[in-house]
This record gives C-alpha cells, sequence and structure tokens, in this order.
C-alpha cells in the first residue's frame, strides 16, 4: 500500500473509532429496569382524538386486567399452561375483542393493568398504541411495572408491561408510584421480576377541579407481606389525596377478596395436574397466591373510609354477580379481585362486573358510573 | 441443580465466545486476517474457538469444550498473495440444534420457550478473507462471506432468541441466505500492545429486518514469546430486531494460550 493510501486508513479508523466511542458512550441500557420511588408515567396522546362531550355530570369508570391480550390462552405463568409466546394473530384477535367490548361499554376513563408495550410474550405489539387507535381515548398515561430486556426464564426474553389510564379528557401530573418489591424471592430472581406499581393522575374534565385517578396492580403471588404492604400503600395514597382536599376514583387489580366472601381459598381450584395442596405433607401447604384466608379484612378499612362501586351490602347478597376473576381458562368467574373506590358518589347500584367478556381474558371488566362532584373537596 | 448449573457454564462459554471472537494481529495469531497458523501450531482460546495449523496453509478451528453442546468447525485454507494481498477462504459448519434445544426449558437458564421444538438444522459458511498491510506494525482486512441453513423440518418462527450477537447469528435457520461483510482493523503500538477495530454486518436479503451490524474495539497484551494474549474492549450491535432497532454496548474480554509449532530439525 502507499504511504497516503495508509494514513488515509489510519485516519478513517481514527475518525470511525471516536465515533463509535460517543455512542458507546450514549448506548448503555440496564438490563433489567428499576424505578424510582415515584418518577413521571409516560404520556401518550392518540393520533386523532375524539373531541368528548362537554356538559355531562357524570362519567363512565372501568377497571379491567387484559391480560397482556393473552385472553383465556392456558398460558404457563397463571394457567396451569405451557404456551410463553404468543402469536401476531392470538394477540391481535384478543385486542381487537377488547376494543370491541370497550367501544360497547364506553367507559369515559378506563384503568388498564397487564397491557404490554413491547414483550417478547405478545409478539412485541404495543397494545396500548393498538388499543388508541381503535377506541376513542384521546389520553393515555403508562407506568411500567415489568420492564427488562431479556428475561432468561422460560423463554420470556423482553418484557415491558405496566398500568394505564385512559381517558378522553387531558391528563397531568402523571405519576408512576413504586410499590415494595417481593420479599420472598432470591435476589437474581427479583432482579429480573416485575416491579409492582400503581399509576396517579389528575385529570382534566372541564368543571371539575381536582379530581386524581389511582389504578394499581397489586402483587398476585406473593407469599410474604408484599401484598398488605402494597395495599396499605394505595390506602395511604388515597388517604393523601383526600385529606389533601381532592376528589378520586382509585382502583384495580388488587388480588385480594372483598371482606365477607364465603369462599377464601383456592388452591383446589387453580391446581394444576401433579401439584397437591392442604395435605400436612404437601410443601407449600396453599398454592401461591390462591389463599386469600388471611386477607380477610385487608380491604375492610377502603369500604368504611370510601364508596365502593360495588357496595358491600350487594355484594353479599348475591357475591357470583360480582366475580371477576378465575385462573381456569375454560371456567366462569369464581371470585373478586378487581375493585373501584372513591371519596365522591358513584350512581347508586352503578357498579357492575361484566361476566359475558368471558373469553378476553381471565378478569372480567368491573364499570360504575361517577357523579361529578360540582365543588372543590373541602 | 448441578445440571443448570452445567448448562449456565456451556451458555457463559458460548455467549462470551460469541462476544470475544479474535484476538490482535501478530505473526502467528491468525484470527481476524487472511493469515493462516504455522503447521502444529495450537492456539487455546478460552471463549471463542481454538485453532491448529494442520499446515501452513490450513487452519482447523474448534472449541474443545463447546463441541459437545454447540459443534463449529473452521477452516481456513491460505491461498497466498494476490496483487499484494494476503487470500484465505473460511468454510464453517454449526449444528445448533443440541444447544437450542438444552436451552429451550422451564425455569431459570430458559433463553427459549419450551414450548418450540427445534428440527435438525446445519448452518454452512464461505467466505473469503484479503488481508493487505497498511504499514510495517498494521494490517486491514477485508471479509466477504456467505451463509445458508438445511433444515429437517420447519421452524417456529416465534421461537427466536433475541439478543445481540445471537439473534443475527442464529436468524440464517430462519431466513435464507445471510450474507457477511466486514473489515478487521489491527495495529502493533507498542511491541507488546496492540489495538484492533473491525466493523461486520450480516445482511439478510428478502426480509423485513435485515441488517445488523458489530463494530469491535479492543486493547491487547501479547507475550513476546506469542504464548499468552489477552485482550480487553467492547462490542457494539445494531440491529433491527423483532422489538425494533436495538443498540447494544457488551463488554469484551478473551485470554488466548499459544502452543508454538515443533519443528523437525
Amino acid at each position: 500500500m502507499t504511504p497516503r493510501l495508509s494514513k488515509i486508513i489510519f485516519r478513517i479508523t481514527a475518525i470511525a473509532a471516536v465515533l463509535s466511542a460517543m455512542v458507546v458512550l450514549f448506548s448503555c441500557e440496564p438490563l433489567a429496569t428499576g424505578f424510582e420511588s415515584t418518577e413521571e408515567a409516560i404520556y401518550l396522546t392518540a393520533q386523532h382524538p375524539v373531541t368528548p362531550p362537554d356538559t355531562f355530570t357524570v362519567i363512565k369508570v372501568m377497571t379491567w386486567n387484559i391480560r397482556f391480550g393473552a385472553a383465556r390462552i392456558p398460558w404457563f405463568g397463571d394457567a396451569c399452561g405451557d404456551r410463553v409466546v404468543l402469536t401476531t394473530d392470538e394477540v391481535y384477535s384478543s385486542l381487537q375483542g377488547i376494543a370491541d367490548k370497550i367501544n360497547e361499554l364506553q367507559p369515559d376513563i378506563l384503568l388498564l393493568q397487564e397491557v404490554d408495550l413491547n414483550s417478547k410474550r405478545s409478539d412485541y405489539i404495543n397494545q396500548l398504541s393498538w388499543l388508541m387507535d381503535h377506541t376513542y381515548f384521546g389520553y393515555a398515561v403508562y407506568g411500567s411495572q415489568w420492564k427488562a430486556q431479556f428475561i432468561p426464564s422460560d423463554g420470556l426474553g423482553r418484557m415491558d408491561e405496566g398500568n394505564v389510564i385512559l381517558a378522553r379528557w387531558k391528563i397531568s401530573d402523571a405519576s408512576r408510584i413504586q410499590l415494595d418489591l417481593r420479599g420472598d424471592q432470591d435476589k437474581l430472581t427479583r432482579f429480573f421480576y416485575e416491579r409492582c406499581c400503581m399509576v396517579r393522575a389528575k385529570i382534566g374534565i372541564p368543571g371539575t377541579d381536582h379530581l386524581y385517578i389511582v389504578n394499581i396492580h397489586a402483587s398476585a403471588f406473593a407469599t410474604d407481606d408484599t401484598k398488605h404492604k402494597h395495599i396499605l400503600a394505595f390506602k395511604q395514597e388515597l388517604d393523601r389525596l383526600n385529606n389533601t382536599g381532592n376528589w378520586f376514583f382509585a382502583g384495580g387489580d388488587l388480588n385480594t377478596l372483598p371482606p365477607g366472601s364465603d369462599s377464601t381459598d383456592y388452591c383446589e381450584e387453580d391446581m394444576c395436574p401433579g401439584e397437591s395442596f392442604h395435605h400436612s405433607y404437601d410443601d407449600p401447604l396453599h398454592k401461591d397466591g390462591s389463599n386469600y384466608t388471611p386477607e380477610k379484612d385487608w380491604l375492610t378499612s377502603f369500604y368504611n373510609d370510601y364508596k365502593p362501586a360495588v357496595t358491600l351490602e350487594r355484594y353479599h347478597q348475591d357475591q357470583e354477580r360480582f366475580f371477576t376473576h378465575t385462573t381456569r381458562p375454560e371456567h366462569f368467574w369464581d371470585r373478586t379481585l378487581d375493585h373501584l373506590f372513591t371519596n365522591a358518589e358513584w350512581v347508586e347500584n352503578s357498579g357492575n362486573v361484566r361476566q359475558e367478556a368471558t373469553k378476553l381474558s381471565d378478569h372480567a371488566p368491573l364499570i360504575a358510573t361517577f357523579r361529578l362532584p360540582q365543588t372543590r373537596k373541602k | 441443580m448441578r445440571r443448570r448449573i452445567l448448562i449456565t457454564f456451556f451458555m457463559f462459554l458460548t455467549l462470551t465466545g460469541l462476544l470475544a471472537q479474535a484476538p490482535l494481529y501478530l505473526s502467528c495469531w491468525s484470527d481476524g486476517t487472511a493469515n493462516t497458523l504455522p503447521k502444529n501450531r495450537i492456539e487455546l482460546k478460552l471463549f471463542q474457538l481454538s485453532s491448529i495449523g494442520l499446515t501452513d496453509k490450513l487452519e482447523l478451528s474448534a472449541h474443545p469444550l463447546m463441541m459437545f453442546l454447540l459443534p463449529q468447525v473452521k477452516l481456513k485454507a491460505g491461498w497466498g498473495k494476490i496483487a499484494g494481498a494476503t487470500i484465505a477462504s473460511e468454510h464453517e459448519l454449526i449444528y445448533p440444534t443440541f444447544f437450542l434445544g438444552v436451552v429451550s426449558m422451564k425455569g431459570t437458564g430458559g433463553l427459549i420457550s419450551p414450548e418450540f421444538h427445534y428440527p435438525q438444522m446445519i448452518a454452512i459458511y464461505n467466505g473469503i478473507l484479503a488481508t493487505w498491510g497498511v504499514s510495517k506494525n498494521a494490517v486491514l482486512t477485508g471479509k466477504a462471506g456467505m451463509a445458508f441453513s438445511l433444515r429437517s423440518g420447519p421452524i417456529n418462527p416465534y421461537s427466536t432468541i433475541d439478543l445481540p450477537v445471537i439473534y443475527p447469528r442464529l436468524k440464517v435457520f430462519y431466513h435464507n441466505p445471510e450474507i457477511d461483510l466486514g473489515f478487521d482493523f489491527r495495529w502493533r503500538v507498542l511491541s507488546c500492545f496492540g489495538w484492533q477495530f473491525s466493523g461486520e454486518s450480516f445482511i439478510f436479503p428478502g426480509t423485513t429486518n435485515n441488517v445488523f451490524f458489530e463494530n469491535r474495539s479492543a486493547l491487547g497484551y501479547y507475550s513476546k514469546k506469542q504464548t499468552l494474549h489477552i485482550e480487553l474492549g467492547y462490542k457494539l450491535c445494531y440491529g433491527i430486531y423483532p422489538s425494533g432497532p436495538q443498540l447494544h454496548l457488551l463488554p469484551l474480554l478473551d485470554v488466548a494460550l499459544g502452543i508454538p509449532a515443533v519443528r523437525k530439525q
């Protein structure tokens, strides 16, 4: 090679090395994402938001755990199944069903749990964007609760799942509030595991000031006091909003039963083939996440201090009518895990579980009509 | 538990091996250039393929431990000098079926969902290398090649391992053919230290996510007797994965032992 050509090669290599070094400095993404105790949620706006009505005194509010578009497919993690990665057609088919149900029920504000943005298990489909494109919601906020570049377990791979608040009106002051991590896992598992959270946001409904929404997905499978901590943190947040002169409605998948539920142990219902529980020789004695007996009073203070969408009186009259969940793909709903509360008013007896949606998720949507407060809370 | 530890160990070897690749250029260290090992010289590498000079112009590479989990054999043939460049061809055979079956499992270590099963598969790679001396202490290598795969049956398109380095190297089993283009620049800065800077692209014509690029840079130490080589650097990977475009920065470490050829007097 000529000396001139050699010089050119050296120079090109040096420039490329410097450019690479610059890219290197800005390319660090953690393997699994941790979160601050409170951080700003992610805002999304629909490409063509539908103009909301401007004269109204009530709005419809709904909460729904949509199970990342897995419908009733026997997924390995929650339904004794062997499926891990869903196909594109399966996810879109499920999302279409969910969007159809939303469009039919027409909630004005929707609290969703288990929404995947970019997860291997749901073929990397951005479910939030898709739902916004196929419903009428103009605004959304998202708080991730399980985010990892690659989970080296069961073929899960990349994961980004979280809680969402969708609304017809603009959303502001949206925060993702971290809940305690599970204390019953080894460090490696915990590093890659979900980090449960609440999403809190202020909703800009004309004529109503200081109205907040809180969406929670509490731990489902913790065997220690983690779930209790999550519920206490949720109560604490509602108390804080209430005591600082704000209106709120709040709810989500609390993963615990209303007080006074007839059945509190679902180990047998949730048992997978080959499992055994409740015998003296069984270890563990109960299936993780299926025994609610120690949690009987965890929601009592919510019912005492605030107004539930479904009152205990109605629930106790006909519990089955308000069941929202089952782990068994071919079975009807068998327990109530999803709840809505407010410190304002629900339209009487408006709280209802849409139990006909049996094929769209392992949770049924809970919907209620919220009476908009006309005055500032004192 | 013991099985998991073993699997983890072999996975570590595989992943670090994919990251490590080639040591810096010296007259004997041949990887990354069109040079071949002298006859009977052996290079034992911790993470990447170990090599032996079968003749002065023919080099055979394989991983002595990983051979049982992820068989991979490479033959490099030197074709001498043409128009001032040293020319060599590379021919490689990879059989990943067993490895993919092992990491397709429940629980920790499961890189792939156990719901997927793989057919018998092999990939065949053929490439050509041309190395020029840029100066007394620096060489530049250009590389081009093509890989294609053969399968005994269909493969589930969702069964991919969507990780940098691994995904582009296994993509050929899902989409034929693969075209590789790359360059490698090696510079002996001091007598015992050198610097390497390379780039490699994997192109899959006819697919949507079809380009992957890797940039590698490392500083290396090599002993005067050419018996030890250590290198430390990074690998920067860019590609359009099933989840979208991604950029990854990965650390790079490798150790190689050179066993000189014993020549009969």
